[in-house]
This record gives structure tokens, sequence and C-alpha cells, in this order.
């Protein structure tokens, strides 16, 4: 195994359940630490939907190599990073870098990964790899929904995980188990992002009751946004609406999640 | 159209044409235009009439004058010079005839030749004559035409002796004829007696006898001499008249008669010739001798000059004629002339006057018509300004009179619209003022203090409360809207019954929601007036409801205000009623007015801004209260400890803590990070 660089951090963003806002929280913060002037690493685990590559406008045909090439020791994990820093079209260009590993589309490609899952040693080893070669200060983790092995694998490399959960029944009972192991992982920070709370709700208050409820501390309370609803895949919101108050708490989060 | 002046008119008193006059209504009902265009027409008529009987007038006294140029003096000019023309025509012929002078020949003839060019002119201007005249110059012309043939034959007349003096004519032919014949017998007698010898013998006898022939000598010689003497006499008289040889021819005569008497006597001493001789001359002597008196009588007479005759009893008269009838001319031309003048001087006075009076006529009318558009333009219009003024100055009571039916009196009616307009804006104005008054003094305090008001309960008493109070109504209710569909009684209040139920008071209102839906038509209570006003969300005032309460026994409902109470999102949340309205001071059940029902209706929207704010806060409340996030704690363990119970999870574990410490250690190492 190899060690990584010290400096760097590892950040995985997980949920229990699809459709929480995942990927586009992970790609929005990733572009905040890069227009931070940080040297940010985004990588597409989500190999049953990858969307990463959609959000920073990556062609499909411009992709060579992909997350799942590395895994199948088809190419070297940095042949598969892709520096999307000037497909975000920022006015003024930052010292930071973006780079993106995404996930096979293919059909075949998915399946296959879903059957046969990938073992911690390549998912670490390639990391590592990644933040040497690339110089990265963050690597953000984008995974699929669920816990299983391979959400585990991406559980146990982080240095923060974020689990990101809605206000809806349905998420309660997985997010604590989520959680819950986290914590039993040792992982060494586990933070709650409430997204798309309704209006309505006082924020303190759900604060409040979620921290009391799963027993973790809630890194952002995410209010529900019509824009970025509206958005989707298509841009990425802090880009797009870089003072909507959503986007501001977002550089909070942003902030926040990286370790002192 | 036409307003009847009313008393509070302050133009009362004034009158218009249209009052006075009867046509003058139509008149008045003209547009300014067409008055204005039928003022300047008339006078501009007049003016026109009178430009063209001036015209004519003046026309007519140049046309005379010309006339007079043109015909009257050259007529009396020509009638003039004709006139002269034949007067000295007549001094030639006279001259001729007196003198036989050929140059009075040649004067007649140039003066006649004068007088033919005169007849001519007055030829040519003939047809500008009146009939008199022209028949009259006709006449002329006949005249002259045949008085034309005299002087000639006057001058044959005179040139021929024989013609011109019958006395003469006579002397001189039969006369000469028998006095010659008896002179040439007495002639012969003498000879004869010269010849003569004595018969006898005896020349005693022959002495006697010889002396006998010598005293018939002496008488036949008498008788010669004063037969030629009595010739000569005649002939000397007939050619000059003069009386010296009348009286030479008497004593002739006497003498010859004695002569002839001694030869009567001895006739028969004569011898058979001269015997003969002796009848003879006795035969011509008679005849001789008759003819003394005809031409004595002749030459006392007219006709001793036939010329002068023919002159005197025919040319002069003749010429007397042409005279007149050219004097006639004349006169009748120079009268024409001056009665020509004379009217052309009164047609041009006429006309003066007439223009002088079409002028008058015209300033009359003028004045008149200037009266009249003060009357029906300018003074509608002064009056109309002094309305004006009054409204101007606040009097918006203040009425124009319609006068006409013309453009002004459009614009008074149009006046009266706009003040009744301004009447009723500014009624609308102060009627909005005194609201906003109400709103500002009264209403949005009490806004202000919903607003605030934290206890829902107290919140919802506190508006019903203040509304009854500026309302002065006796009784309220305050209904609120429910999921269910019903309108709940919330507060009741009665002050009257000393009625309170809910609110601050801790008391339930003991009475059953209304339900709002199928109950839209049903009975008719004050309770379905809430309802209906829920259902349509529209405020209701009824002023005399008079019905029993239905929830309150004892009580009758008289006025009624129900409000709905409408969020901005035009849902009703509630109902607030107000029931009978008192007067302040008197207590009586009054109608809630329609100030009140304005004070209400922005009431109820601040009530409800309040009630929302309230609303909004406790759904908040209540939304973050049902956040309840179930979680079971137990599921929640097993399911943890079937994860972490796994081998995966175990081998996981420790390889994560593997990295990690690996990890940590570069990091301890390095010290660039602040830890």
């Amino acid at each position: 195994m190899t060690a990584r660089n010290s400096t760097a951090q590892i950040v995985s963003i997980h949920s229990f359940r699809r459709g929480t806002g995942k990927t586009s929280l992970a790609a929005n913060l990733a572009v905040l630490l890069a227009v931070d002037a940080r040297r940010v690493g985004v990588i597409d685990t989500n190999v049953q939907s990858p969307s990463l590559h959609m959000l920073f406008g990556l062609d499909e045909d411009k992709i060579s190599y992909t997350f799942n090439d590395y895994l199948r020791a088809r190419c070297d994990i940095t042949q598969s990073a892709y520096d999307v820093t000037p497909n975000l079209g920022l006015r003024t260009p930052t010292q930071g870098q973006i780079y993106l590993i995404p996930a096979s589309t293919q059909i075949s490609e998915i399946t296959q990964m879903l059957r046969e899952g990938y073992d911690i040693d390549s998912l670490n080893d390639g990391l590592a790899r990644l933040i040497d070669v690339l110089v990265l200060d963050v690597l953000v983790v984008d995974t699929y929904a669920g816990l299983n092995e391979a959400t585990l694998l991406s559980m146990a490399i982080a240095d923060s995980l974020l689990v990101v959960m809605r206000l809806d029944q349905q998420d309660y009972q997985g997010t604590a188990v989520i959680v819950d192991v986290a914590q039993k992982l040792d992982v060494p920070r586990v933070m709650l992002v409430v997204n798309q709370v309704p209006k309505g709700f006082s924020l303190e208050q759900v604060k409040a009751q979620v921290e009391q409820t799963f027993g973790c501390p809630v890194a952002a309370l995410l209010p529900h946004s019509e824009e970025m609803s509206a958005l989707a895949s298509a841009d990425i919101f802090v880009l797009h609406c870089p003072t909507h108050p959503l986007a501001i708490k977002l550089k909070q989060t942003a902030a926040a999640v990286l370790l002192p | 159209m036409t307003s009847q002046p009313s008393p509070q008119e302050s133009n009362a008193g004034t009158w218009t044409l249209a009052d006075k006059l009867p046509g003058a209504r139509l008149f008045a009902n003209l547009k300014i235009g067409t008055k204005l265009a039928f003022g300047f027409g008339i006078l501009v008529t007049l003016t026109f009439l009178s430009a063209a009987v001036s015209y004519l007038g003046s026309g007519q006294a140049t046309s005379k004058i010309e006339r007079t140029d043109a015909v009257r003096v050259p007529v009396a000019l020509a009638a003039s010079d004709a006139q002269a023309n034949l007067l000295r025509m007549m001094a030639n012929v006279r001259g001729y005839l007196a003198l036989g002078d050929k140059a009075f020949r040649e004067s007649y003839y140039k003066s006649a030749q004068d007088f033919q060019g005169n007849l001519a002119e007055l030829d040519d201007l003939s047809p500008n004559l009146d009939l008199e005249n022209q028949q009259r110059l006709q006449e002329l012309r006949t005249a002259y035409e045949d008085w034309s043939e005299l002087p000639d034959d006057l001058f044959e007349l005179r040139d021929d002796q024989l013609d011109r003096e019958p006395a003469y004519r006579l002397l001189v032919i039969t006369g000469t004829q028998h006095a010659g014949q008896a002179l040439i017998d007495i002639n012969l007698m003498i000879d004869l007696q010269g010849g003569r010898v004595p018969t006898s013998e005896v020349p005693s006898q022959q002495m006697q006898e010889m002396n006998e022939y010598l005293s018939q000598l002496q008488s036949m010689a008498k008788f010669q001499g004063n037969f030629a003497g009595m010739l000569a006499a005649l002939r000397g008289y007939v050619t000059t008249r003069n009386r010296v040889f009348r009286g030479e021819y008497e004593d002739n005569k006497i003498a010859n008669d004695i002569a002839w008497d001694e030869l009567s006597k001895s006739r028969d001493a004569l011898t058979s010739t001269q015997r003969d001789l002796f009848d003879e001359i006795a035969d011509e002597r008679e005849q001789f001798l008759l003819l003394p008196d005809k031409m004595f009588g002749i030459l006392k007479s007219d006709h001793w000059r036939e010329d002068l005759y023919l002159f005197s009893t025919q040319a002069v008269p003749q010429a007397n004629d042409m005279q007149e009838l050219l004097s006639d001319l004349v006169v009748d031309q120079q009268i024409l002339l001056t009665t020509d003048l004379a009217s052309g001087r009164q047609d041009l006075v006429r006309a003066n006057q007439l223009i002088l009076f079409s002028g008058v006529v015209a300033l009359t009318i003028g004045v008149v018509l200037a009266f009249i558009s003060r009357a029906t333009i300018a003074g509608p219009v002064r009056r109309l300004t002094a309305v004006a003024e009054h409204i101007r100055a606040g009097d918006l009571e203040a009425q124009a009179r319609v006068e006409s039916g013309d453009e002004i009196g459009l614009l008074a009616e149009t006046f009266n619209r706009m003040t009744s307009q301004l009447r009723q804006t500014l009624l609308q104005v102060r009627k909005e003022k005194r609201r906003a008054d109400d709103l500002l003094e009264v209403v949005i305090p009490i806004g202000v203090e919903l607003s605030t008001e934290k206890d829902f309960n107290r919140l919802l008493e506190k508006m019903l409360l203040e509304a009854q109070s500026f309302c002065h109504a006796d009784a309220g209710t305050l209904y609120l809207r429910t999921e269910e569909e019903q309108l709940e009684f919330v507060i009741v209040r009665n002050d009257s019954r000393d009625i309170a139920f809910g609110g601050t008071t801790g008391q339930p209102v003991p009475f059953a929601p209304l339900p709002l839906r199928d109950q839209a038509t049903a009975q008719a209570d004050h309770c379905r007036v809430a309802t209906l006003v829920a259902l349509n969300g529209v405020l209701s005032n009824i002023p005399d409801h008079n019905r029993p309460s239905d929830i309150i026994e004892d009580y009758y409902v008289t006025s009624l205000l129900t409000i709905p109470l409408t969020n901005s999102l035009g849902e009703v949340l509630g109902v607030l009623q107000l029931i009978n309205a008192q007067d302040p001071e008197s207590k009586q059940i009054i109608p809630f007015d329609q100030n009140l029902q304005q004070m209400m209706e922005s009431f109820s929207s601040l009530a409800v801004a309040a009630l929302e704010a309230y609303i909004r806060e406790q759904s908040l409340r209540q939304e973050i209260q049902r956040l309840r996030i179930e979680i079971d704690e137990v599921k929640r363990q097993q399911q943890v400890e079937e994860i972490v119970e796994t081998d995966f999870f175990q081998d996981l574990k420790v390889k994560a803590q593997a990295m990690r410490r690996r990890a940590r250690k570069p990091r301890e190492e390095s010290d660039d990070s602040p830890q």
C-alpha cells in the first residue's frame, strides 16, 4: 500500500438513497475548492450511473480511459484523469486545478463492475497515485447510493465522510445505519449534510433534531432550491449562480469540510 | 337641452334674446359660425346692394349725361345751325330778290348746302330722338324738300321781269300792244292829217278847214303826246311805283281824255281812213285804258312783284315753319337737356341718398348685429366665465345656464357635466380623505397592535373587540375556516346580553361549526350570511336583516356587517361578523354606514395580514414539531451489527486503520501544515 501525500485529504460523499443530490454536491464542492486555489481531483466511483462527466462538460467521446479501465488494470489511473478546469469557463483564472476521473457509461462495464466489484487496495493505490502525481490538495470521491462493499471501500479510505440525506422518512433509517457504520469504521470525520430542506422548517431546530437523532454533526443544511433543480445536471450551480444563498451555503460547507 | 334659470343663479335677471323673440330661439340654436356668417352675410349683402344701387343710379345719371352729350347737344347745335343757315338762305334769297346781286345767289347755295348738311346731321341723330322730335324732323325734311324748289323759282322769277312784275307784263305785253297800236295809228292819223288838203275851193272855207285840220291835228298831237305820256308814266310807275309817275299818268290821262274828247268830236271831220284809225284807236285805247286800273290794282297789291309775293306767301311761311320746327327741336332738346341734366342730377342725388340710407341701415344693422352677437356670443361667454369663477372659488353648486344650441350652449352643458363630475370627485376625495384619516388614526394603530400580538387567542379576540369598538356594534363573531371546510366559531361577543365566548375568556364556544359546502342555498339566518360570505369572499352589509339570532336566545339582528378575511392569494381564512351598529349617543340600532364599511375593509386586510403571519409562524412551528424522525433504534442496531460483523467489514476496518496510520506518519513528520 502506498502512503499518501500527508497533506492531501480525501472527501467521500455518500448517501443511503439515490437522488439526494450527492453528485451535484460533490461537483459543486470540488469547484468551490478549485476556485479557492486548490488542486482538486474528482473521481466518479458511481459506476452504477455515472454523471460527473456531464456536470463538468466532458464529452464521452473525449474520454479515452475511465476509472473502470484503471480498476481493470487497463491503464494507469492518471491516464483516466482529465483536466476540466477550462471547462469551468471561469472568468478569472484560478491557481487551482480540477481533474475529473470519470466512470464508464457503457452498460457492459457497469454491469461487470457491479457484479465483480473491486478491492480496497486498488482503490487506495489509485487514489494515492492520483494525489501524488497530480499533486492534489483534495480528492473528492463521488460514490453511488447505498451501503455495500464498494461504498464501504470509499468510506474506508476517506478522511472526511459526508453523508447526504433528505428530510424524508425513507432516508432516515438507512442513513442512521451508514452513520453508525462509518463511525465504527473509524472514519476520522463523519458529517451529515441535510439536502433539499423544504421551506417552513426552522434550520436550527432541524439541525438540532438531526444531530440528536443520528448522533452525528451536521455539516450543512442546504435548502431546496428551484434554480438548482432546474439546472439539474446541465451545469455546476455555484458557477451558474455564484451569489445565490445556496451557493454561499455551499461555500461555507466546502470550507467546513476540510480538516483544519 | 335648455335649462330653466334656477333661483340660485348669479346671473338671473339678465335676459337673452331667446327669451324675448319668437324666432330668436331658432336663431339661438345655430352654430356660432353660422350666426356670424349670417350677420356678416347681411352686412355684406347690404354693402353689395348699396354699391349696386349707387352703381345703377350713377349709371343712369351717366347715361343721361351721355345722352346729353351724344344727342341733345348735337341735335340742338345742328338745329340751331340749321336755323342760322335757313336765315342766311332767306336773307340771301331776299337779297337777291331785292338787289339781284349774283353774290347772294352764290351765298344762298352755300347756305343751302350747309343747311342740308345740318339736316343730314339731324337725320343721323334722329334715331336717338323721341317720336315727337323724329316726326318734327320728318316734317322738316318734307318741308324743306318742298321749300327748296322755291328759291330757284324765285330766282327765275326775279330774273324774269315780265314774270315777276305782272303789271309790267301787262303793260309791256298787252299795254304796249294796245298803246303801241294806238300810237302807231295816231301817228298815222297825224301823218294823214298832215297830208290833208282842204276839200273846198273856197279859200275861206279852206282856211276854216285848215284851221279845223289844225285843231284836229292839235287834238291828235295832244292825244299822241298824252297817250305816250300816259304810257311813259305807266311805264315809269310800273317799274318804280313812284307816285310821281302815277300823278304824271293821271295828268296825262286827263289831258288824254280831253284830247280824246276833242278828237272824238271831230271824228266826223276825219277822213275815212282816219275814221277807221280812230275807231281802231278808240278800240285800242279802250282796251288800253282797261289796263291801268288793273295795273294799279296789281301795283297796289302784293302781286306787284310776283317773286316777292311768292317769297312772302310761300317761302317765308314755309321757312318760318321750318324755323319753327327747328326752333322747337332746339328748344325741345334744350328742355330735354335741362331735364336730363336735372334728372341726372336727381338720380345722382337719389343715389347719394340711397347710399347714405343704406349706409345708415348697414350701420344700424351692424350695431344690431353687434348687440345680438354680444347677447348670443359674448354675453353667454361672460356668464359662463362668471360661473367658472364661482366654481374656481369653490362653489361647486354653480350651474351654467344653457342658453342656446350652439357651441357655447354645448360648452355650458359640458361645464355643468364637468362641475357635477368635480362635485363627485370632490366628494370622493373627501370620502377618501376621511377614509385615509380613519385608516391612519384608527385602523392602522389597531393593525400594528394586532401584528405584534403573540398570543393567538388574544390576537383573534383583539380583532373582534377592536372592530366591535369602532363600529359601535353590539355584538360580533369571529369565525375561522377549518381544514374540514367549516366555519368554526372562535370568538363570540354580545354586549347587551353580556355574552363572551372564546379568546382569553377561557370559555369554550358552545356552537357547532358551520359547514360551508351544502349550506350555500339553505335557510336564512345570520349564520348563513357568514357561510355565504366565506364562500364567495364578498363583503355583505345588510341594514335590515330583521331576524332573530339562532345562536343567541331572544336576540334580534337588525344591521349585519359580514366581512371575509381574505389573504393575498384570495383564500378566505375566516369571517368577521358585526351585529347591530349603534348610534354612539342614542344607542339606537343603525345600519353600518359606508364609511364604517370601508374602514372595516381596510381593517380586515390588516387583520388578515396579522392572522396570516401568525398562522405562518404557527404552521412553521407545527411543521417543525411534525418533523419527527422516526428511527427504529433496535433495527438500527441490528442492521449495523449485520454489516459490522461481516468479515469484509472487519478486514476493511483493519486495512483502513493501517492506511490511516501510515498516512498520519508522514503527516506528523512534516510540519508545514498546522494541526
